[in-house]
């Protein structure tokens, strides 16, 4: 299946948004995890965690899935660059499923957090399950910020079934030349 | 002779480069770290690799998104 070159415009154009937006949300709630975690006051503290469940639920975790499932297959098996081909592919492919499998793993501590926090409860137990928000979120953000860099970069590297691939393709076309 | 020196070049298959290798020491080097420290007890107990299948669709909310 080859995409056509407007049809692939128009999805690269919304894996781009997609992906880059993903990496904005994180950082807003990386932003948000620092300052439940550090502020005194109770109620910005409650505010926080609450937005945090509701930033998750509602923006992060859709935006990580659709380049995921979505955009980026699309756009690997539909254009010549493949999906196994070039090993930054693989990479940005290993990163955005490890990313988004620490996003599902997170999910149940953000709604915890967030009940104690809309039930008024948040005490210095809670400071382990804070800091690992804080963790998680930048980590998250790191993540997000070299798979953006190796898809602008592209770094070199083929793999074997790419190189196999390619030059197949090309003993082919030379074969139906000399034809 | 040219295009000889070519189909010798392009009949050696690829090795991995540096950057790949070095990736994937890192990510390995990181899962260890997650373990130790889960090992040592620094885990959070509402949630986590634990619960992690017991997530269903409704919790992703992903009926309401779509």
């Amino acid at each position: 299946m080859k995409l056509g070159p407007n049809l692939r415009k128009f999805i690269r154009s919304i894996h781009v948004t997609v992906t880059v937006s993903w990496l904005g949300a994180v950082a807003g709630f990386l932003a948000l995890a620092i300052v439940g975690l550090n502020s005194q006051d109770r109620q910005l503290v409650s505010a926080m965690y609450l937005s945090m469940d509701i930033i998750t639920r509602y923006v992060i975790v859709p935006l990580s899935l659709v380049p995921l499932v979505l955009t980026g297959p699309l756009l690997s098996l539909g254009t010549p660059w493949g999906l196994f081909r070039h090993y930054w592919i693989i990479v940005k492919l290993v990163i955005n499923v490890l990313s988004t499998l620490i996003l599902l793993v997170h999910l149940k501590p953000i709604q915890h957090m967030a009940d104690i926090a809309a039930a008024g409860t948040i005490s210095s137990a809670d400071r382990g399950a804070q800091i690992q928000l804080v963790v998680a979120a930048g980590a998250g953000l790191l993540a997000l910020l070299a798979a953006t860099g190796i898809a602008v970069y592209k770094p070199r590297g083929m793999t074997v079934y790419g190189w196999q691939k390619q030059y197949g393709e090309r003993a082919g076309a030379r074969s139906d030349v000399e034809t | 002779m040219e295009e000889k020196s070519n189909n010798s070049r392009n009949s050696t298959p690829p090795q991995t480069p540096a950057w790949v290798k070095a990736f994937f020491i890192v990510i390995v080097l990181l899962i260890l770290i997650v373990i130790v420290a889960h090992l040592m007890g620094l885990r959070f107990d509402h949630g986590g690799v634990s619960e992690l299948f017991s997530i269903s669709m409704s919790q992703l909310n992903i009926l309401y998104i779509l």
